[in-house]
C-alpha cells in the first residue's frame, strides 16, 4: 500500500523530494484524516524538540546580543488593525519577531570534543581551526561523526557560510563544504576555504590560484599561508612549500602548536628535499664515472634518460681530452633520439673542438666541484674563460647565480643558445630563485611553468630538479 | 504606563526567545522544498500570539507551546489552500487576516502533556526505537541515521513511525488522567 496518507512522517520529516512534497501539500488540503495526523504529529514533534533538545531556550534569554529586524510594513499595518492600541504601540516599536538571539552554537558542529585532526588543511572558520596533532585518515575519507542539522540551520540563518561549510569539511563532506562556501561573501577567507575544498581534490593549482588571490588580499593570512605550503608540497614544489610554512611559523600571535608544527613541516621538507639532492648528484655523479670510464652499459643507461642525460652532461664538463667529449656521441645519439632534434649532439661536436689546453685544467677543478671542494676564484675563471657550459654547471651546482644578477644573464644566454630545453628549464629554476623574485607570487608562478613543461617532456628530464 | 509596556514587551521577547527555536525547527521541516520561508511562517505566528498574549502568558509552558503549535499548523495549511486554490493575486495584508485561529482537540490533548512526561516516555520505548528517535530530534537526517545504525533508511522511517506510536499510547493515557483531575478540580 502506498497511497499519499503512508508518506504524512516523511512529509513532517521533510524526507520527501520536491515533487513528492508538493504532492503531499495538495493530498492535504483534500484529506482531513492526514490533516489531523498532521496536527498531531507536530504536537508530538514540538514537544520532543522541546523536552529533547533542550529548545527551551529561556535561560539564555536576555542577556544574549541579538539582532531585531524590524517587522515588514504590510506586518505593522497588521498589527495596528488587530492589537489594542496601546499594547501595538509599545510592541511595534520593538520590531519584535525577527528576534536573533545568539545562542552559542554546540561545539560538536567544529568536532570541539576532538584530540586530534584529520584534516591537515586549515580551515578559516575560528572555531574549525583549534590546533590539534594531526593524524591522517586511514582507510575512509569520511568521519562517522554525524553532523546534527539544527545547529546548521541556525547557522544557516544567521548567513554564517562559512561555518556550515567548515562543518561539512571536518567531516570530509567536500560537496556540501563547497556548496556552502559559494553562498559565501567574497573574502580571503572564502578564497582560502575553497582552497581547502580544491587540495581535498587534490586539484593543487586551483588551490594555489584561490590562496595566491587570498594572500595578495591579506598576506598574513595564517591559514592561507599553511594550506600554500601543502598545495605547493602537492605540487611539488617543495622548496617553495617549505619558505610558506616558515612564513606562517613566524606569524606572531597563534596559537603555539600551530606555529611549531609550521616550523616542523618547513624543517621536514628542507631535510627532505636535501636528502633528494643528495641521492639524486650521488646517482648523477656515480653514473658520470661509469661514463668517463667508458663502463656504462648504453642500453642500461637510457632504461633512465633522465639520469643518463644529467649524466652525460658532466661527463662532457669534466673531460679533459677531445676524445674522452667524442666518446660520449653514441649516449646523445641516443638521447637526441628520443627527445627530438640534435642538440646534444651538437653539444657533443662543438665541446670536442674546444682547446683543451684552456679548457682541461678548467675541467678538473670542475670534477673537484662536483666532488664537493669548490677551487677559489673558479667562478671568476670559468666567467672569463667562456667555456660556458662549465660556467653554467657551476653556477647551477653552487647556486651563486640566484645572488648575482650578471651570472643570471649569463645563464639564461647560454640556456638560450644551446637550445636545449633542459638547460632553459634549469635557467628559468634559478631565475625564480632568484634574490629579485624570491618569495614572490611571481616566482611561484615561474616554478609552475616550468614544472608544467618539463612535465611535458614525460621521462626526459628529472622534473623534481625544478624545485 | 510606559513601564507596563516595556515588561510587557520584555516577557513577549523572552515569550518569542523560548518557543522559536522548536518552531523554527518544525518549519524548516514543513516548508523544505516549497516556496514558503520557515522564518515567516514563524513570524506570522508569533504575529498571531501577540494579540493573544495577555492570556498565553499565563497559560504553562506546554499550553502555550501547543497553542503556538497549533497556530503555525494553521498558517501552513492555509499556505497550502492558498497554492492549491491558486489565488496567489491577494494582496499579503487579506491573507492574514483570513481563517481564525481556533484550538484544535489534538492541542487540548498535547497541552496536557510536560516535558518531564515526555522524558519519561521516551525512555520506556524500546531502545532502538528510542535512540533512532533521539538522533532524529537532534536534527539528523534518516540517511544520517540509516548509517549510525547500519540499517536501510526505509527502516528508519518505520522506527520513527513507530516510535511516534508508542509515544503516543504511552501519552494520552496520562492526557485522560489529567483531564479528569482537572475536571475534578474544577
Amino acid at each position: 500500500m502506498n497511497t499519499p496518507c503512508t508518506k504524512l512522517h516523511l512529509f513532517v520529516d521533510g524526507e520527501l523530494s520536491a515533487t513528492e512534497a508538493e504532492a503531499f501539500r495538495h493530498h492535504l488540503t483534500r484529506c482531513a484524516e492526514c490533516e489531523v495526523g498532521l496536527r498531531d504529529l507536530l504536537q508530538l514533534e514540538m514537544l520532543a524538540s522541546r523536552a529533547l533538545a533542550g529548545a527551551g531556550t529561556g535561560g539564555e534569554q536576555a542577556e544574549h546580543s541579538r539582532k531585531v529586524t524590524p517587522l515588514r510594513p504590510w506586518l505593522h499595518r497588521a498589527y495596528r488593525t488587530a492589537v489594542p492600541v496601546a499594547l501595538a504601540a509599545g510592541m511595534a516599536a520593538v520590531g519584535v519577531f525577527r528576534l536573533q538571539s545568539e545562542p552559542e552554537m554546540p561545539g560538536e558542529v567544529w568536532l570541539a570534543s576532538a584530540t586530534e585532526r584529520k584534516l591537515d588543511a586549515r580551515l578559516s572558520h575560528p572555531k574549525a581551526d583549534p590546533f590539534r596533532p594531526y593524524v591522517p585518515y586511514r582507510g575512509t575519507a569520511q568521519t562517522a561523526d554525524v553532523l546534527p542539522l539544527r545547529p546548521l540551520a541556525e547557522l544557516e540563518e544567521r548567513q554564517d557560510f562559512r561555518g556550515i561549510a567548515a562543518a561539512y569539511a571536518l567531516r570530509g563532506d567536500w560537496q556540501q563544504a563547497e556548496a556552502f562556501l559559494l553562498r559565501a561573501p567574497d573574502s580571503p577567507d572564502k578564497d582560502n576555504d575553497l582552497a581547502v575544498v580544491a587540495l581535498s581534490r587534490g586539484r593543487w593549482e586551483d588551490a594555489l590560484g584561490l590562496l595566491g588571490g587570498a594572500l595578495r588580499r591579506e598576506p598574513r593570512h595564517a591559514q592561507a599561508l599553511w594550506n600554500r605550503g601543502l598545495a605547493l608540497q602537492g605540487r611539488g614544489l617543495k622548496k617553495l612549500a617549505e619558505v610558506s610554512f616558515r612564513d606562517a611559523a613566524a606569524l606572531p600571535a597563534q596559537e603555539e602548536g600551530w606555529a611549531k608544527e609550521a616550523e616542523t613541516r618547513a624543517n621536514e621538507l628542507r631535510d627532505s628535499l636535501e636528502l633528494e639532492e643528495a641521492r639524486w648528484r650521488t646517482q648523477v655523479r656515480e653514473t658520470s664515472r661509469r661514463l668517463s670510464a667508458g663502463t656504462a652499459d648504453l642500453k642500461e643507461l637510457m632504461q633512465q634518460p633522465a639520469l643518463a642525460r644529467e649524466a652525460f652532461y658532466e661527463a662532457v664538463r669534466t673531460a679533459t681530452t677531445p676524445g674522452a667529449v667524442t666518446a660520449l656521441a653514441p649516449l646523445a645519439k641516443e638521447l637526441d633520439r628520443v627527445g627530438g632534434g640534435s642538440v646534444l649532439q651538437d653539444y657533443v661536436r662543438d665541446m670536442a673542438a674546444r682547446d683543451f689546453a684552456v679548457r682541461a685544467p678548467l675541467a678538473r677543478d670542475y670534477a673537484k666541484l662536483l666532488d664537493g671542494a669548490l677551487t677559489p676564484g673558479l667562478l671568476d675563471s670559468l666567467r672569463r674563460s667562456q667555456e660556458w657550459d662549465l660556467y653554467f654547471g657551476a653556477l647551477v651546482h653552487t647556486g651563486a647565480a640566484a645572488k648575482d644578477a650578471e651570472a643570471l644573464k649569463a645563464l639564461a644566454r647560454f640556456a638560450h643558445a644551446s637550445r636545449d630545453p633542459w638547460l632553459t628549464l634549469l635557467a628559468d629554476r634559478e631565475r625564480a630563485w632568484s634574490e629579485d623574485m624570491r618569495g614572490r607570487a611571481s616566482a611561484e608562478q615561474l616554478l609552475l611553468n616550468t614544472l608544467r613543461t618539463c612535465e611535458a617532456y614525460t621521462r626526459l628530464f628529472n622534473c623534481t630538479q625544478i624545485n | 504606563m510606559a513601564d507596563l509596556f516595556n515588561r510587557e514587551r520584555r516577557r513577549f521577547e523572552a515569550f518569542i526567545r523560548q518557543h522559536r527555536p522548536a518552531l523554527l525547527g518544525l518549519a524548516r521541516r514543513l516548508c523544505a522544498r516549497s516556496s514558503l520561508e520557515p522564518e515567516d511562517l514563524v513570524q506570522e505566528t508569533f504575529e498571531r500570539a501577540m494579540p493573544e498574549f495577555s492570556q498565553l502568558k499565563d497559560r504553562t509552558d506546554s499550553a502555550a507551546a501547543a497553542w503556538l503549535c497549533t497556530t503555525m499548523t494553521n498558517r501552513f495549511l492555509d499556505y497550502c489552500r492558498r497554492q492549491r486554490t491558486e489565488v496567489r493575486g491577494l494582496p499579503h495584508l487579506a491573507l492574514v487576516q483570513d481563517a481564525a485561529v481556533s484550538p484544535e482537540d489534538s492541542q487540548e490533548n498535547w497541552e496536557l502533556v510536560n516535558t518531564d512526561e515526555f522524558q519519561k516516555a521516551i525512555e520506556r520505548l524500546k531502545p532502538h526505537l528510542r535512540d533512532a528517535y533521539r538522533l532524529h530530534a537532534e536534527g539528523r537526517r534518516y540517511t544520517a541515521i540509516a548509517e549510525h545504525f547500519n540499517v536501510p533508511v526505509g527502516t528508519v522511517g518505520s522506527w520513527l513511525t513507530l516510535a511516534r506510536r508508542d509515544l503516543k499510547e504511552l501519552l494520552l493515557p496520562q492526557v485522560a488522567v489529567a483531564r479528569e483531575q482537572g475536571a475534578r478540580s474544577s
